[in-house]
C-alpha cells in the first residue's frame, strides 16, 4: 500500500510546504554552485580577452572560431576521444571475465572478491596513478627486473608517453567497469539460464543468447561511465604523460591556470559539456534514462 | 444512542479520481464491523480516513460524538493494525507495544503492567524481549494487535491484517481476533476482501463497491437476502441462468430455459419476459433420480467434472447448454463424469433482481 | 565437463591477474615507503621508517593533511545535513518534478571535475569574489552531495512509510517519529553516505587545483606539486599513509557497523 501511504503523506496536514522545504537547501546549493557557474562558463566563452590579460564583456565569436581554425584543439580533442574509446574497450575486454567470475561465484567468494574490487577504488585516485611511477620508471620495478634478468641492456623508456597514460587510465577505470558489468550480470535470473540449458543450449550458447543480452544494461552503463571519466581526465595525463601527450584535461588546465586565457578555457569546457550531454542523450535514447541514474547509483 | 463511530457523507477524491462517494455509516459501541469489498472499492481509504492518514474531501467523521476531521493522526485515540504488522524492527516486542504509552505520559510501572497484560490478552506472555525478526508471522501480527490495544483506544481498526498470513494461520487468527475484541469490547472496524472472513467474524457487514456502500447488514442478511446482483455474486459460488417466462400466475412462475426445460421459480414480484436468474451452488442438489416435489424443480444434465473436498463435493453439470456448479454434502459415492443426473432446485432458491 | 572445468580455472587465473594488476602498483608504493636506499626506487634495501618520520614532522605536509581533513569534514557534514533532508523528501513524497529534482541533485556526478573547477572559478571572478576556504568547501559540498543523496535515498525507501504511519497512530508526532523511528533505521545509510562523501572530498584533486586560495594545499594538491620535482621519497611515505588510511577507515566502519547491529540484537 505504499502508493496510498505516499499519497497520504502528501495530503496530510503539513501539506505541500514540507517536502519543498526539505529539498530547498540542496537544490539551492546546486543552483548556485553548479547551474549558475555553468551558465557563466557559457557567457565567458563569448567574451573578449584584452592583450593585457583582463577580460571585458564584449561579445565575440573569435574564441569559438579558433576551435575550428586552430588544428591543435581539434587534434587534442581527437586524441582524447581515442583515449576514451580505446580505454573503454580495453576495460571491457579485460574486465568482463572477472565480473563474470564474481557473478557466478559462491556467495562467500563473492564477498571477498567484492571487497578486493572496492579496495583500489577506496585508495585515492592520485596515489593509484602515481604508483605507476616507481613501477615503470628508469629505476623502476619493471626495468630493474628486466635488466637483472638480462632481457634488455638499457632501461626502457616506459614512462611519460601515451602508453603510460593509457595504462594508468585503464588501471583507474577497471574497477568501475568490472563493478558495472557485475551488477548487470547479477540481475540475470539464473532460472532463465537454466531454462535455456534444459532446452538444449550449451554453456556458450546460453551465455550468448541469454546472459549477455540481459546483462547488457550493466555493460553499457560501465562503458558510459568510463567514457565520461576518460574525456575529462586530467590527473592521469598530467602525472604519467610527458611533453608529447596533451589531452583535453591538460589543455584546459593549462589554458586557464597557466595562460590565464579564460575565454578560451571556458569555450573548451563548454565544448566538452556539450559533447557529454550529447552522449548522455544518445545513451538515454538507446537505453532509457532510468538506466543512467541506476548506473550512477552504483 | 450515540454511535461510537459516525461517518456522514464522507467522500474522497484524488484529483479527478473519486474513490469514495458520500458514504454514511454508524457503528454502535462494541460492535465488530467488517468493511468488505473487492480491491479498489474504497474500503481501505475509508479506514484510513477514520485513522486520519487521509483527509476526506467532503463529509464528517465523528468518534464518540466528537468531530475529528481536523484532529491530527497522533492525537486521535485510535488503534490501527496494519496489513504487514508494521512493527518497528529495531525495537523489542515490549518496546513496540509500549511505544504508544510513552506518548501518553504513562508512568513506567504502569507501562509495564499494561504491556504485560496486553501480551497476556494476545496469548504471548514470554516474548517481550524478542525483536520482530525473531518472531513468526502469526506472533508478529499478535504483537501488532497488542500494540494497538494497549493504548486503550476509542476505536480499533484493522487493515486486512490476515491477508499476508498462510491459510491455516489465518483461520486460527480469525478466532483469536474475535475473542480479543469480545474480551475488550472495543468498537472495531475490520477491512477485508475475503467474504468468509467477514461473514465469520463480523456482527455487521458493510459491503462496498466502487466507493459506495452496496449493502449493509448482518452476515445472514447479506448472504441470504442480497439486494443487488453484485452483493449476491460476492458471496459464495453463484450460477447464472437465463430463460423466458412462460407463465407467471400466482406465486410461482414458470421459466423456460434454453433447451426447453421448465423451472418453477418462486417470486414476490411478477416476472415476465426474459429473465436472468442467480442460483447459489449449495442450494441445488445433484441426484440420480429426483423425488417429485411441489416446491422444487429438476432439470437433466450430465456430470462434466467433480471436485472432491472430503465432506463436500462440487459438481459441474452440463445442462441446458451451460455449466452449472453444485456444492453438496457427500452421500455415498461421487458421481463420475459422463453420468446422467438430475439437478434438483427448490423454487425459492432463485435470486433475481 | 572437463572443458567447463578448464574454462573455470582459466577464468580464475585471468581474474587473479587482473586483480593483481589493479592492486600491485599500490603495494609497490607501500613497499617503497620503507625503502632506505637513496634514489627512491628499486632495488629496495635498508628497510626503514625514516620517510614516515620525515612526513610526520614536515610542517607543510602536516598542514596539508589538516587542511584536507577539515575540508572533507566540513563538506561531508554540510552535504549530509542537506542531502538527507532532500533524500527524505524524495523518498516519501510524490511531488511534481520529482525526476527532474533527482536528476539535478545527481547531476554533479556526470560533470567532469575539470569543468566544475573551471566553471566555479570563473563565476567567482564574475561575482567579484576572491578565492577563499569557504568557497572551496562549498565546491566540495556540491561534488559530494550526490553520494549522500543516492545512498540515503535508497535506504530511506526501504524504511517502509507504514512504520511512520504506525508511529503516528500510536501518538507520536512527526518530529518524534523522525527521531525514534526513521533516523535510527536510516542511520547506517546516513553514516555510509557521510563516509563516502568524506572520502570523495579527501580524494578530490582536479577541481581543488582550480579553487584553492593561494597558500592553501590539500594533501592531494601537495602531492601533485611535489611530483613536479624528481624524486621525493616523502611522497611514497605519504602515499603509503594514505593507502593505509583509505583501507583502514572503511574496514573500521564495517566493523563498527557489525558491532552495532549485533549489539542491537542482544539489547534487552
Amino acid at each position: 500500500m505504499t502508493g496510498a501511504s505516499q499519497a497520504a503523506l502528501q495530503a496530510s496536514t503539513t501539506g505541500r510546504a514540507l517536502p519543498l522545504a526539505l529539498m530547498a537547501p540542496a537544490l539551492a546549493i546546486i543552483a548556485f554552485y553548479v547551474i549558475v557557474p555553468l551558465v557563466c562558463l557559457g557567457a565567458y566563452s563569448f567574451w573578449t580577452m584584452l592583450p593585457d590579460g583582463t577580460v571585458v564583456r564584449d561579445f565575440t565569436l573569435e574564441t569559438w572560431q579558433s576551435l575550428v581554425t586552430d588544428p591543435f584543439y581539434g587534434s587534442v580533442l581527437l586524441d582524447t576521444f581515442r583515449l576514451a574509446f580505446v580505454s573503454t574497450v580495453i576495460c571491457v575486454v579485460v574486465g568482463y571475465g572477472p565480473a563474470y567470475l564474481m557473478a557466478s561465484a559462491a556467495p562467500k567468494w563473492r564477498g571477498v572478491l567484492t571487497i578486493l574490487l572496492f579496495l583500489p577504488s577506496w585508495i585515492s585516485y592520485l596515489v593509484r596513478t602515481m604508483s605507476w611511477l616507481p613501477v615503470l620508471g628508469k629505476n623502476g620495478l619493471v626495468n630493474t627486473a628486466l635488466l637483472g634478468a638480462g632481457v634488455v641492456e638499457q632501461p626502457l623508456p616506459l614512462l611519460y608517453n601515451h602508453f603510460t597514460v593509457y595504462l594508468g587510465l585503464v588501471h583507474y577505470l577497471l574497477p568501475i567497469m568490472i563493478l558495472n558489468i557485475y551488477l548487470g550480470l547479477a540481475t540475470v535470473d539464473p532460472t532463465i539460464v537454466a531454462a535455456a540449458r534444459t532446452l538444449g543450449a550449451n554453456a556458450r550458447q546460453a551465455f550468448l543468447a541469454v546472459t549477455f543480452p540481459l546483462a547488457l544494461p550493466g555493460l553499457s552503463a560501465g562503458c558510459l561511465l568510463c567514457f565520461i571519466l576518460s574525456l575529462g581526465t586530467f590527473v592521469t595525463p598530467q602525472i604519467l604523460g610527458g611533453p608529447g601527450t596533451t589531452y583535453y584535461g591538460n589543455l584546459v588546465y593549462d589554458t586557464i591556470l597557466h595562460q590565464l586565457d579564460w575565454p578560451t578555457g571556458a569555450m573548451l569546457s563548454v565544448v566538452i559539456m556539450v559533447l557529454l550531454i550529447a552522449l548522455l542523450y544518445v545513451y538515454g535514447r538507446f537505453m532509457g534514462l532510468s538506466t543512467v541514474l541506476r548506473a550512477i547509483k552504483s | 444512542m450515540t454511535a461510537d463511530i459516525d461517518i456522514r457523507g464522507v467522500s474522497k477524491a484524488y484529483g479527478q479520481n473519486q474513490v469514495v462517494h458520500g458514504i454514511d455509516l454508524a457503528v454502535p459501541s462494541g460492535q465488530f464491523v467488517a468493511l468488505l469489498g473487492p480491491s479498489g472499492c474504497g474500503k481501505t481509504t475509508t479506514l484510513r480516513m477514520i485513522a486520519g492518514l487521509e483527509q476526506p474531501s467532503a463529509g464528517d467523521i465523528f468518534i464518540r460524538g466528537k468531530r475529528i476531521n481536523d484532529i491530527e493522526v497522533h492525537r486521535r485515540n485510535i488503534g490501527l493494525v496494519f496489513q504487514n504488522h508494521a512493527l518497528f524492527p529495531h525495537k523489542t516486542a515490549f518496546d513496540n507495544i509500549a511505544f504508544g504509552l510513552k506518548y501518553r505520559n504513562v508512568a513506567k510501572p504502569e507501562i509495564e503492567r499494561r504491556v504485560k497484560r496486553a501480551l497476556e490478552i494476545v496469548r504471548l506472555p514470554h516474548v517481550e524481549d524478542r525483536l520482530p525478526r525473531q518472531l513468526s508471522g502469526g506472533q508478529q501480527q499478535r504483537i501488532a494487535v497488542a500494540r494497538a490495544i494497549v493504548i486503550e483506544p476509542d476505536v480499533l481498526l484493522f487493515d486486512e491484517p490476515l491477508s499476508s498470513l498462510d491459510a491455516n494461520l489465518r483461520e486460527e487468527m480469525r478466532g483469536e481476533l474475535k475473542r480479543i475484541q469480545r474480551t475488550l469490547g472495543i468498537t472495531t472496524i475490520f477491512v477485508t476482501h475475503d467474504q468468509s472472513e467477514a461473514l465469520s467474524m463480523a456482527d455487521h457487514v458493510v459491503l462496498m463497491h466502487n466507493g459506495r456502500i452496496e449493502q449493509a447488514g448482518t452476515p445472514d442478511e447479506l448472504y441470504n437476502w442480497p439486494r443487488s446482483e453484485f452483493a449476491a455474486r460476492f458471496f459464495g459460488d453463484v450460477n447464472e441462468i437465463s430463460g423466458v417466462v412462460i407463465d407467471n400466475a400466482g406465486e410461482t412462475a414458470k421459466v423456460r430455459l434454453a433447451e426447453g426445460a421448465v423451472l418453477q421459480v418462486a417470486s414476490q414480484s411478477p416476472l415476465s419476459g426474459d429473465v436472468k436468474l442467480l442460483l447459489r451452488a449449495e442450494r441445488a442438489r445433484v441426484v440420480r433420480t429426483p423425488i417429485a416435489r411441489a416446491d422444487a424443480s429438476s432439470i437433466e444434465g450430465t456430470v462434466a467434472s467433480s471436485d472432491y473436498f472430503g465432506m463436500l463435493v462440487r459438481y459441474t453439470v452440463e445442462s441446458q447448454g451451460q455449466r452449472i456448479g453444485v456444492l453438496q454434502p457427500l452421500e455415498g459415492s461421487v458421481f463420475r463424469p459422463g453420468e446422467a443426473v438430475q439437478i434438483q432446485i427448490p423454487n425459492n432458491a432463485w435470486i433475481r433482481f | 565437463m572437463i572443458r567447463a572445468r578448464l574454462f573455470r580455472y582459466a577464468l580464475a587465473a585471468w581474474t587473479v591477474l587482473v586483480y593483481v594488476f589493479m592492486l600491485a602498483p599500490v603495494v609497490v608504493i607501500v613497499l617503497l615507503a620503507f625503502n632506505g636506499a637513496p634514489g627512491g626506487n628499486f632495488p629496495i634495501s635498508n628497510l626503514t621508517f625514516d620517510w614516515f618520520g620525515k612526513v610526520l614532522t614536515d610542517k607543510t605536509l602536516l598542514a596539508s593533511l589538516r587542511t584536507s581533513f577539515i575540508l572533507a569534514a566540513a563538506a561531508s557534514s554540510i552535504a549530509t545535513v542537506v542531502g538527507v533532508a532532500a533524500a527524505y523528501a524524495l523518498a516519501r513524497y510524490r511531488i511534481r518534478g520529482q525526476t527532474v529534482s533527482e536528476l539535478v541533485l545527481t547531476m554533479p556526478l556526470l560533470i567532469p571535475h575539470l569543468v566544475m573547477g573551471v566553471a566555479l572559478l570563473l563565476s567567482f571572478r564574475l561575482f567579484g569574489l576572491s578565492k577563499n576556504f569557504g568557497l572551496l568547501v562549498m565546491g566540495h559540498v556540491v561534488i559530494v552531495l550526490p553520494f549522500v543523496v543516492l545512498t540515503t535515498r535508497h535506504q530511506l525507501q526501504s524504511v517502509p512509510a507504514v512504520l511512520e504511519e504506525a508511529a503516528w497512530t500510536l501518538g507520536a508526532n512527526r518530529l518524534q517519529t523522525m527521531r525514534e523511528i526513521v533516523l535510527p533505521l536510516a542511520l547506517p545509510a546516513i553514516l555510509t553516505g557521510m563516509l563516502f562523501a568524506f572520502m570523495a572530498s579527501f580524494d578530490e584533486v582536479t577541481a581543488t587545483l582550480f579553487w584553492r586560495p593561494p597558500g592553501t594545499e590539500t594533501v592531494q594538491t601537495q602531492i601533485m606539486a611535489l611530483l613536479q620535482f624528481e624524486v621525493d621519497q616523502r611522497i611514497d611515505a605519504l602515499g603509503a599513509l594514505l593507502v593505509v588510511f583509505s583501507v583502514v577507515v572503511p574496514f573500521a566502519a564495517l566493523l563498527v557497523a557489525r558491532l552495532l547491529s549485533s549489539r542491537q540484537a542482544n539489547k534487552t
